[in-house]
């Protein structure tokens, strides 16, 4: 490339650049979000397998846990296909967990949802605010966009 | 103390520990052709050699190299020393080697040494300044050369980017010079003597060209980390790219991401290296300007950028902060933008030493001398006074002298602006880089390398433009107080910001943000936007363009301080000898009696006048070659004093001169008493001749006539509301006369005063309020000159009056008289609009920020951008076109 179209190239990005820094959102940045407000993983490094169906139980069983760090699973009530109250809690250590009994309190939706979140705030202690969960340090891991969650029927 | 004046250079020497290296350095310098004394400083590590002849660096390189040291840099660097002082040898000096390890050398009396031993001497260097950013910088400098033991004095140009510096080189040498420069934070390099002319190794040149290399690897650097963040700013890219790259690193390296710290660590990974590679300069700046208390444009890019760089680190690495947001793109960009704008303004800077470039470029680089009776191509350098140097149809003149042999028309409007070529013959002046037209000539060399006028030019609108005009002093005024006021601004505004305006404001105003990232990007924008950086250049620029405007034309003006006062000039003195009018009498009138015819006349006149030295004499002469009459011999020629000469030619009787004369031959003038009053009136002085003691030939009026554009000159003057006086030792009528030709009014007509008077006259005019110029051609008016606000020398060809007055006229043309004034003007116009661009930017731009209406990374690039647009504003003064122009 000759001179003159470097030249040309780079003043045209010199302007565009002041440009875009005029037109840029005043103030800082919204938080990155796009529908993924936990933590992304993959499915080498998380997953969570149990059996769709524990009907008239009283506490869930996780068969296999893996966690990209140390994690809690919660069980939530249903709220139309939305994670609702939380109504079980187990903690989980880095790696694999199998076999993992959470006790259910409270009543019960038909179906539950059961998620896997980071313990990423205070060690063993479940940090996690419905009311702003994108700003919770234990927020839940998502795979390819989606929240690593299960829905079991337990009624 | 008796004192020897001489011209010298200074040598910075690499080695030189005690007076022992003195003497060997002095041993080998004092035996190189041409050099006639030597001061060797060890202590300064500097000699300076006194030649009589243009120095051989090479030589003097080599004499160095035998004593066993060398010159600093490698070559020689010829620093051209003014002024310098060398009183009488006094005590004689330490022989010892400090460090034992220098030659025992065996002492033997030396002149040249006795007298360096104890000689104190002011010499003056001037050094090309790399790195400036700002009129801060040049005060930073200026102040450190200032307190450098050894310097007297220090001014730094920034348009130019020169220091010249004032020291005494038994105190300090060149390299200390330097080394202080480098303290300070910026680079310096000597000035080669030659690099007047462009020959030599002009050092700065290098060194700016290596430093504006570097910044635009810096910005294109800059600019590529600020890009992608700048992108990611875009609210779609703001979200999908952290998340793109958050599952590319989970399926990559496993665990898993929070999209929003890959954000922050994008932003990271692309500033760090923006802030701390880029933007290092600034930091580098802002130390040496801390070490010495005072602030620069570096400070405040340092402290705006740091505020968000450092903010936005701490969000993102400390946990507690982990929801606060980041602004590493507001210090990339910032820092990008700045660099931009310091390339823009380095690249239209350049372009305001266009005329000198143009100046330097026009010397040729061979010519064609005659060697052993054979003509030989040599380089120009090598040419040597007293050589025959041969030009041929089209060719370049390359150096000044004296046509011997041939004629030609020469164009010389590359140095007087007068387009018409100049006829040259056998006698008369050639100036080297002046473009010989159809003939052919040789001519004698007399005045080589650094003397020739285009040199002498050259040289001295360097100095103009390294000078400063009075209305700098604003500026420098403004700038030594803005770095503190700014900051202090700023934290104002943060204060205001933080804690005054959550009180009074609803939160809406805030938008998304909280009042401390509210308070921090508005007290940044403030720093950013207030920089001074465009008001230092308002001066100097605006002063490079007029200066390298005016020598294209044929004026030179030797300061800023000389260009600023002729602006202000209400009334301009004409001597009128030499200035008004041509300065050598003419014969103007030849009025004959019935049976005469004018070669005849003419004949016996001249014939009488063949041995007279007088100036009437001279006129008849000249016009008698003119018109190629051949004089007879004359027999029994007396001159009579007060009345004229006679004698006997071809056997007649010729009586020559006025009308006491003719009353003395009895020779009965009265049928042309009216025409001799008429002419006399107009100031001619009237010679009569008579034949034969009975019998009135006719008449010969001889005047100094006014020069061509003269009157011209003096109704523009008058046009554009100057008032215009002539002064003169004639007597009135004489006087009113040519005045009256001239346009200038009689009450406006200073008659009959003595050479000796003439400053008293200026001085009157000034005392009555008026701002004086005088124009004179420098030699007998020179008190005059220097009495007037400004003094405007008339040069003549390659006989420049350089020294006196502050402006000087290549040309006899009073039409330059008006370029001069109206190119000053133009030129303070143009300084004043600089400072309302320069200061727009900073009292519309601070207002702004201080609301928080202004984002830091605009900020910085409109801070660039008042610096771009103060230099492109003076380039425009190069569109500046004499009223008066000189095709005619």
């Amino acid at each position: 490339m000759n001179r003159t179209l470097i030249r040309a190239a780079l003043t045209i990005v010199a302007i565009g650049t002041i440009a875009l820094a005029g037109c840029a959102p005043a103030g800082e940045a919204e938080h990155p979000t796009d529908g993924v407000w936990g933590y992304v993983t993959s499915a080498d490094s998380a997953a969570l397998e149990l059996a769709a169906d524990q009907t008239g139980a009283t506490g869930l069983v996780v068969d296999r846990v893996l966690a990209p760090g140390d994690a809690w699973v919660v069980v939530h009530l249903d709220d139309d296909g939305a994670p609702g109250m939380r109504v079980g809690l187990a903690s989980v250590a880095k790696g694999e967990t199998t076999d993992l009994r959470i006790e259910l309190e409270g009543d019960l939706t038909d179906s539950l949802i059961v998620a896997l979140h980071a313990d990423r705030g205070t060690p063993g202690e479940f940090d996690f605010d419905m009311e702003s969960p994108a700003t919770s340090p234990d927020r839940p891991y998502f795979i390819d966009g989606a929240e690593l969650a299960t829905v079991v029927n337990v009624r | 103390m008796e004192t020897t004046l001489s011209t010298s250079y200074l040598i910075a020497i690499d080695g030189m520990h005690c007076h022992a290296c003195e003497r060997l350095i002095t041993g080998t310098l004092s035996r190189v052709p041409g050099v006639t004394g030597v001061l060797a400083d060890a202590q300064a590590g500097t000699a300076i050699i006194t030649v009589d002849a243009e120095p051989d660096p090479a030589a003097l390189a080599e004499a160095i190299a035998a004593a066993g040291f060398a010159p600093t840099g490698g070559t020689v660097t010829l620093v051209p020393v003014d002024d310098i002082e060398t009183p009488a040898p006094a005590a004689a000096a330490d022989d010892t080697c400090p460090t034992g390890a220098c030659p025992t050398v065996p002492r033997a009396p030396d002149p040249a040494l006795m007298a360096a031993s104890a000689a104190a001497a002011v010499a003056t260097a001037t050094l090309g300044i790399i790195g400036m950013t700002c009129s801060s910088c040049q005060a930073v400098i200026e102040r450190t050369l200032a307190r450098t033991p050894g310097i007297g004095s220090a001014t730094v140009n920034l348009a130019a980017e020169t220091a010249t510096v004032t020291f005494d080189p038994h105190t300090i040498g060149i390299d200390g010079i330097v080394t202080a420069v480098r303290d300070a934070g910026y680079d310096a390099v000597p000035r080669a003597a030659d690099a007047a002319m462009g020959t030599g190794d002009d050092a700065q040149r290098e060194a700016q060209q290596a430093h504006i290399t570097h910044e635009k690897r810096l910005f294109v650097f800059s600019l590529a980390l600020s890009f992608p963040l700048l992108i990611l700013m875009i609210p779609a890219l703001m979200e999908s790219v952290p998340l793109a790259v958050a599952e590319w690193l989970a399926a990559t390296f496993g665990g898993a991401w929070d999209p929003m710290m890959v954000f922050k660590y994008i932003g990271f990974a692309l500033a760090t290296p923006v802030q701390f590679i880029a933007g290092w300069q600034f930091y580098k700046g802002f130390y040496h300007a801390l070490k010495r208390r005072t602030g620069n444009m570096d400070t405040l890019i340092a402290i705006g950028t740091s505020a968000a760089y450092f903010y936005s680190l701490a969000a993102t690495f400390i946990p507690s902060l982990y929801m606060e947001p980041v602004f590493y793109e507001t210090a990339a960009l910032l820092i990008t933008f700045v660099i931009l704008g310091k390339l823009l303004e380095a690249h239209a800077k350049g372009k305001t030493g266009d005329a000198i470039k143009k100046l330097m470029g026009l010397a040729p680089k061979t010519a064609r001398v005659v060697r052993d009776g054979v003509e030989v191509d040599v380089p120009v350098e090598t040419v040597v006074a007293g050589d025959t140097v041969v030009v041929r149809p089209g060719e370049k003149v390359p150096v000044d002298g004296i046509v011997i042999d041939g004629s030609s028309a020469v164009d010389e409007s590359m140095l007087t602006g007068e387009s018409i070529p100049v006829e040259k013959r056998e006698g008369d002046t050639v100036i080297g880089a002046t473009i010989n037209k159809l003939g052919s000539f040789r001519f004698r060399a007399t005045k080589v390398g650094a003397e020739t006028a285009l040199a002498q030019i050259v040289k001295l609108v360097e100095e103009a433009q390294g000078s400063k005009a009075p209305v700098q002093r604003f500026a420098d005024r403004i700038s030594s107080v803005f770095v503190p006021v700014v900051v202090g601004l700023a934290v104002l505004t943060f204060l205001v910001w933080l804690f005054v305006v959550p009180r009074f404001v609803d939160p809406s105003f805030y938008m998304d943000a909280t009042p401390f990232i509210k308070a921090l990007l508005a007290g940044t924008a403030v720093v950013v936007i207030a920089c001074p950086c465009a008001l230092g250049l308002a001066t100097p620029t605006a002063i490079m363009v007029g200066t390298g405007k005016g020598a294209e034309n044929g004026v030179l003006i030797k300061s800023g301080e000389a260009l600023e006062t002729t602006y202000k000039i209400s009334t301009i003195v004409f001597d009128k000898t030499g200035t008004l009018t041509h300065g050598t009498p003419v014969v103007t009138d030849i009025e004959l009696a019935e049976g005469h015819d004018t070669g005849r006349v003419f004949m016996l006149a001249a014939a009488l006048e063949r041995g007279s030295e007088h100036p009437l004499a001279e006129a008849i002469m000249a016009r008698a070659k003119a018109d190629g009459i051949e004089l007879p011999s004359v027999d029994g020629f007396a001159a009579v004093p007060g009345h004229g000469v006679e004698g006997t030619v071809d056997g007649m009787r010729v009586a020559f001169g006025n009308r006491r004369l003719m009353a003395r031959e009895g020779i009965d003038i009265a049928r042309f008493e009216e025409r001799i009053a008429a002419l006399e009136n107009q100031g001619k002085t009237v010679m009569l001749v008579g034949v034969n003691g009975a019998k009135l030939a006719g008449l010969i009026a001889v005047a100094d006539t006014l020069k061509a554009h003269s009157a011209e000159a003096v109704t523009r003057l008058a046009e554009i509301g100057v008032e215009v006086y002539m002064i003169t030792g004639d007597n009135r009528r004489t006087a009113e006369a040519i005045a009256a030709q001239a346009g200038i009014p009689a009450d406006h007509v200073l008659a009959e005063v003595l050479p000796e008077h003439k400053a008293e006259e200026v001085t009157r005019l000034q005392a009555a309020g008026r701002k004086v110029a005088m124009v004179g051609d420098g030699i007998n008016d020179t008190p005059a000159l220097a009495a007037a606000d400004v003094g405007i020398a008339m040069g003549a060809g390659t006989d420049i009056a350089m020294e006196t007055g502050g402006i000087v006229l290549i040309t006899n043309d009073l039409r330059d008289v008006v370029t001069a004034i109206e190119l000053s003007r133009a030129t303070i116009r143009k300084i004043r609009q600089n400072f309302v661009w320069a200061l727009g930017y900073n009292t519309l731009g601070i207002p702004v920020a201080a609301l928080g209406l202004l984002k830091p990374e605009l900020a910085g690039a409109a801070m660039a951008l008042s610096s771009v647009s103060v230099v492109t504003s003076s380039l425009l003064l190069r569109r500046f076109r004499p009223s008066m122009a000189k095709s005619a």
